[in-house]
């Protein structure tokens, strides 16, 4: 069963929470998504950066993960990537 | 059904073959995991087996036991099953294109690592997932946690 893209359903709430901490929405909406059943983790893709693939397999720069609360609320980690990225 | 006494509850719940109690009790793989691993002994081991006869989770808990990666790719009832080191697998883009040209899909991978930060995808993950011409794979780590990543 595929996954619901979080980021969509959560948008308003994301956009929310960059303004009130200075970070670009608009960046953040064009990271790489990842997503599990209560979270989406967004990080940061270079589309000029020619890969390996599997070989070389260090994760991408985590930008931020946002994940739901058993409250409802959601919940935002920061990481040392954070303002390089979405500012 | 009454459980006899040859089946304490200690014993139904061993957490054997499951990535989490490997990793934190030090249970075993299961049969299936251990015949599975046997047949890749070292980094680039690659086995083919029955579609039925793998899934993702059985790849975690590899991972939890052994510390390298796995990959895993399906096409036309089996399954091509990959062992990497702790930080690789051996499949380029190009080989990647290759196994997509003769029906694989991209099952998914491993990272290993105990949080959700290492299911991270890499730069890497993304343009395996371009080759494969994929919309999403999935990244598990030694817990049996995973998480979905898309090409775009």
């Amino acid at each position: 069963m595929r996954i619901p893209d979080h980021f969509v359903e959560w948008s308003d709430e994301i956009k929310a929470y960059c303004e009130s901490n200075g970070l670009s929405f608009e960046k953040a909406r064009k990271m790489s998504r990842g997503f599990d059943r209560t979270s989406v983790l967004l990080g940061y893709y270079d589309p000029n950066k020619k890969s390996n693939g599997l070989l070389d397999d260090t994760p991408m720069p985590a930008v931020l993960l946002i994940s739901k609360e058993p409250d409802g609320s959601l919940k935002f980690e920061q990481t040392e990537h954070t303002k390089k990225y979405l500012t | 059904m009454i459980q006899g006494i040859d089946s304490p509850i200690e014993k139904r719940n061993s957490g054997m073959g499951r990535p989490n109690g490997i990793l934190t009790f030090g249970t075993s793989l299961n049969v299936r995991q251990r015949k599975l691993l046997e047949a890749l002994p070292e980094f680039d081991s690659r086995v083919i087996v029955p579609r039925n006869s793998v899934n993702m989770k059985d790849l975690s808990a590899l991972t939890a036991m052994t510390g390298d990666e796995f990959a895993m790719f399906t096409g036309g009832g089996r399954r091509l099953v990959i062992r990497g080191n702790y930080y690789m697998v051996n499949v380029s883009p190009e080989e990647a294109a290759d196994l997509a040209a003769k029906g694989y899909k991209w099952s998914g991978h491993t990272h290993p690592g105990y949080d959700r930060w290492c299911l991270t995808p890499s730069q890497g993950d993304k343009d395996i997932l371009k080759a494969f011409d994929q919309e999403l794979s999935v990244v598990y780590n030694s817990m049996g946690q995973y998480r979905t990543f898309e090409k775009e």
